[in-house]
């Protein structure tokens, strides 16, 4: 892989790129004609008050949902409008808001289920024993293994892990999605539910995969941990691009500060939509 | 054509039946999310129940018929408390109700098979309206008579009640969202009750009409009903009952033509046919508009 | 039960563990689908003409039902396999009823109503312990293979497993091919048990039938549909002691309260695991534990 700075321009086409996107549900505009340019290797934040439209902006890079208008791609493909699975293969990972993990798997077994693109062996493989086939599950579970130790999960390897701590569920879901081998990893708030601590571990595994040649595109609420480790941040309102720059730089922007603290009755508002969307999201 | 005429009612009087029958089944597949394999069940118990007061009881055939019907509800009742409602409060998944429900089907159809036996039986002819009546120089049969008349009403007040009563507006809710419907003030459990019992009893219904038709009490008899319904709602659609009733039928009526012109064994492979092809072509059914997808 | 009892019982709780089996294979990629008796129908009732044309011989007729009930699988999944789960679920019920009329209609293949007679070579006890145990060694390779991850995630969540690169449709493919094997066989075999056909054979009683031993067993570990079917057919047997004719009833209540209190059935991976967890004595509520019950307290 090409290693360039950030803003490099011309030749080389950024790790993610959003162009002019939109996106309605209904009557309603949840993302209203965005553009983004990740430059590789990166750590880019999105930010935004809930209902903002940055985890539609997420779902449509991995291809859950297909934008109206607009075209978005990864190192110069265009995946607009490709399934899920094939923006997989374009290097592209993820993790979840309300963590996704698979019912009634270890934690390991979970991590394997992700190095799926990794591996090569067949149905014939596995009915035959094949010693290759052998190997690769040897192989897999040992990078597993390693995966779990880099995010820096506590557990035993063999607890369910749907029975883990909160922060081990986000740092198990990383893991797996890291077991797909990405270039682009999308995290859709990392450290909620965590503490400082745990929080500050997350940013410091962050740089780890940016270091390690990884192109990361975050949505966090956590001002602390974005101004430290994001270069670069875009800030949503209500589907609309409000600002785009260094994290300090946009915070210090009036409609920025404004959809974020508002008028204090707004600011109620949005704590009784977060109270309502974490309700539902449980089941 | 007099032949054809007579065919077309009774082939509109036997789809009123399998009409019927899907209403009950899309309202239960539509509101409660759940592809009922014991609603064939509800059917026979209301014709059995509305038989064994007639024959064992003595009663009065309107009076057995409406016990029956009512009978046929308590038992969709019981099933939407005993197994439907605690698989909802646990979170159980798309596929565990349908599992229940064969469970509720092998229970009422064993049942069913002890209480009558193995064999049909037939309501005794003086207890059954029976005198035909000719218009036209069309033969109708009183039980042709009651199943369309009774569709005709059915499916105006359920229509009715679920489009322009307050009822009908929890129902939809509650399908739904019942939580978001219990914030709102609806009772999402007797809601569900209420839509139990009245999908329940539109089936009682079917199967006492059926059983009167054909003048013939069996263990089975929900189960033809059952395979008839199940084609008529896929084909229908379940989102609105009324395109379920219009195939239902319809299938009636293409059932009953090509056995007079065709041959008899062709009656099922022209309706399982139709069923096949919409499935593959038009999956949503005919009639029902296309639902948003949650991601 | 006498001996003989006995032993007619368990033949067709192996066979039943067969088509367990081969409803579990399209359950494990997420697809809830009657088509094994479908499969099992056409697998059975083309063997018998073969048998009776050609005078198949035995091995030759069990490959025949696996290669037919493969092929099956990938017809029916390029033609169901995009619709969403009930209608799915429906349209391979549709294909139950459609098989039983085929059967009617096609008398000189079939016997029509009157069903027709299978030779049966293949109906003693080798063959089916020789059929189950390839049935069990494929399952127990497959489980830990890519294959097996993949079908897993796409029944857990297939979003989510999309997002590892998973295909759903492609492994429900497989899901369909490997239930189609696995149906054929049973077909080939229940028909040379029975040693007769007919259009009642394969219908919808033996599907709902299946399909209740898969739930019993378990329907998250290849072994619980074999275990759920051995249950499922020995256990009215020894009720009807009891019972008398209303064996059958207990089933019934049976399946409803294990599908309430017990959904993944008796063998149960994660309860296992979660039990061994509760015997480590690690610490006990995590943060699911608690939102769980938060989400109970919401419902009731």
């Amino acid at each position: 892989m090409t290693t360039t700075s950030p803003g490099a321009s011309g030749a080389v086409a950024p790790a993610v790129e959003i162009a002019g996107v939109t996106k309605t549900f209904g009557g309603l505009t949840a993302v209203s004609d965005i553009h983004i340019e990740v430059a590789r290797q990166s750590i880019y934040g999105i930010l935004g008050p809930n209902g903002a439209g940055k985890t539609t902006v997420l779902n449509m890079i991995s291809g859950f949902i297909a934008p109206d208008s607009g075209s978005i791609s990864v190192f110069g493909d265009e995946v607009t409008r490709m399934p899920p699975h094939r923006i997989a293969r374009h290097g592209v990972a993820r993790t979840y808001q309300n963590i996704r993990l698979f019912g009634g798997m270890t934690v390991l077994e979970t991590v394997v289920a992700g190095a799926y693109m990794r591996r090569s062996s067949t149905i014939g493989g596995a009915l035959l024993l094949s010693p290759g086939e052998r190997r690769e599950r040897k192989r897999v579970r040992e990078r597993a293994q390693a995966l779990l130790e880099q995010v820096g999960v506590r557990s035993a390897h063999d607890e369910l892990a749907e029975t883990l701590s909160y922060g081990d569920q986000r740092r198990v879901e990383i893991a797996r999605a890291l077991a797909t081998e990405p270039q682009v990893l999308l995290l859709d708030e990392p450290t909620a539910g965590m503490n400082d601590a745990e929080s500050k571990e997350i940013g410091e595994l962050l740089l780890q995969l940016q270091a390690s040649g990884l192109t990361l595109i975050l949505i966090e609420h956590n001002m602390r941990l974005v101004e430290e480790f994001c270069e670069s941040v875009s800030v949503m309102n209500s589907g609309v691009m409000l600002a785009q720059g260094t994290p300090s730089w946009c915070l210090e922007q009036d409609d920025v500060k404004e959809a974020y603290f508002g008028k204090s009755s707004d600011a109620a508002r949005i704590a009784t939509l977060r109270r309502a969307r974490r309700g539902s999201s449980g089941s | 054509m007099g032949l054809l005429t007579q065919q077309i009612f009774n082939g509109l009087a036997v789809g009123s039946i399998y009409a019927l029958f899907a209403i009950g089944f899309a309202l239960i597949l539509a509101r409660m999310k759940i592809l009922n394999v014991a609603h064939g069940t509800f059917a026979t118990w209301g014709a059995l129940s509305a038989f064994w007061l007639v024959v064992q009881g003595g009663m009065n055939f309107w009076v057995a018929a409406v016990s029956g019907v009512a009978f046929a509800g308590l038992l969709g009742v019981l099933s939407e408390l005993l197994a439907f409602g605690p698989l909802r409060k646990r979170n159980a998944g798309t596929f565990a109700p349908i599992i229940a429900s064969i469970g509720i089907w092998i229970v009422l159809l064993n049942v069913a098979e002890g209480f009558i036996g193995p064999t049909t039986r037939s309501f005794p002819i003086e207890a059954v309206p029976s005198t035909p009546l000719r218009i036209g120089g069309i033969v109708m049969l009183p039980a042709h008579i009651l199943s369309i008349t009774a569709l005709i009403l059915v499916v105006t007040a359920v229509h009715l009640l679920l489009s322009r009563s307050r009822f009908g507006a929890a129902v939809r809710a509650v399908s739904v969202d019942s939580r978001s419907a219990a914030i709102v003030g609806v009772n999402p459990r007797r809601t569900l009750l209420a839509v139990a019992f009245i999908a329940a009893g539109v089936a009682g219904l079917a199967g006492v009409l059926s059983a009167l038709a054909d003048n013939n009490v069996s263990f089975g008899l929900g189960e033809a009903l059952l395979l008839k319904g199940f084609a008529a709602v896929v084909v229908g659609g379940y989102g609105d009952i009324r395109g379920a009733a219009a195939v239902g039928v319809v299938i009636g009526v293409l059932e009953v033509l090509s056995s007079q012109y065709i041959s008899s064994d062709f009656r099922d492979a022209i309706t399982f046919g139709i069923l096949l092809l919409v499935l593959v072509t038009r999956p949503q059914g005919l009639f029902s508009e296309r639902q948003l997808v949650r991601a | 039960m006498s001996t003989t009892a006995w032993i007619i019982t368990l033949q067709f709780a192996g066979v039943n563990a067969l088509f367990a089996l081969g409803v579990y294979a399209s359950l494990w990629t997420g697809v809830l689908s009657l088509a094994p008796i479908f499969f099992g129908a056409v697998g059975a009732f083309t063997f018998g003409y073969l048998a009776a044309t050609l005078g198949l011989p035995p091995f030759l007729g069990l490959v025949l039902g696996i290669v037919i009930g493969a092929l099956l699988g990938v017809v029916t999944a390029g033609i169901v396999i995009r619709l969403s789960s009930h209608y799915l679920a429906m349209a391979t019920i549709a294909m139950v009823l459609i098989g039983r009329v085929l059967i009617l209609n096609l008398p000189e293949y079939t016997g029509g109503a009157a069903g027709t007679l299978i030779p049966g070579d293949l109906g003693t006890w080798p063959w089916l312990i020789g059929v189950l145990v390839i049935a069990g060694f494929v399952m127990s390779r497959l489980a830990g293979s890519r294959f097996g991850f993949a079908a897993d995630a796409v029944r857990e969540d297939p979003a989510v497993a999309q997002t590892l690169g998973v295909s759903p449709r492609h492994i429900q493919l497989v899901g369909f091919i490997l239930s189609g094997a696995f149906s054929g066989a049973a077909g080939v075999m229940q028909a040379s048990f029975l040693q007769y056909i007919g259009p009642d054979t394969f219908y919808t009683h033996l599907g709902f039938v299946t399909l209740a031993a898969v739930v019993l067993g378990g329907a998250f570990h290849w072994a619980g549909p074999i275990v759920g079917a051995v249950v499922f057919t020995v256990l009215p047997e020894l009720l009807r002691d009891v019972m008398g004719d209303y064996d059958r009833v207990v089933t019934g209540v049976l399946l409803v309260l294990i599908i309430i209190y017990m959904p993944r059935g008796l063998v149960d991976l994660r309860r296992f695991r979660l039990l061994r967890r509760r015997s480590r004595g690690s610490e006990p509520s995590g943060v699911s534990a608690s939102r769980e019950s938060a989400n109970q307290e919401v419902l009731s």
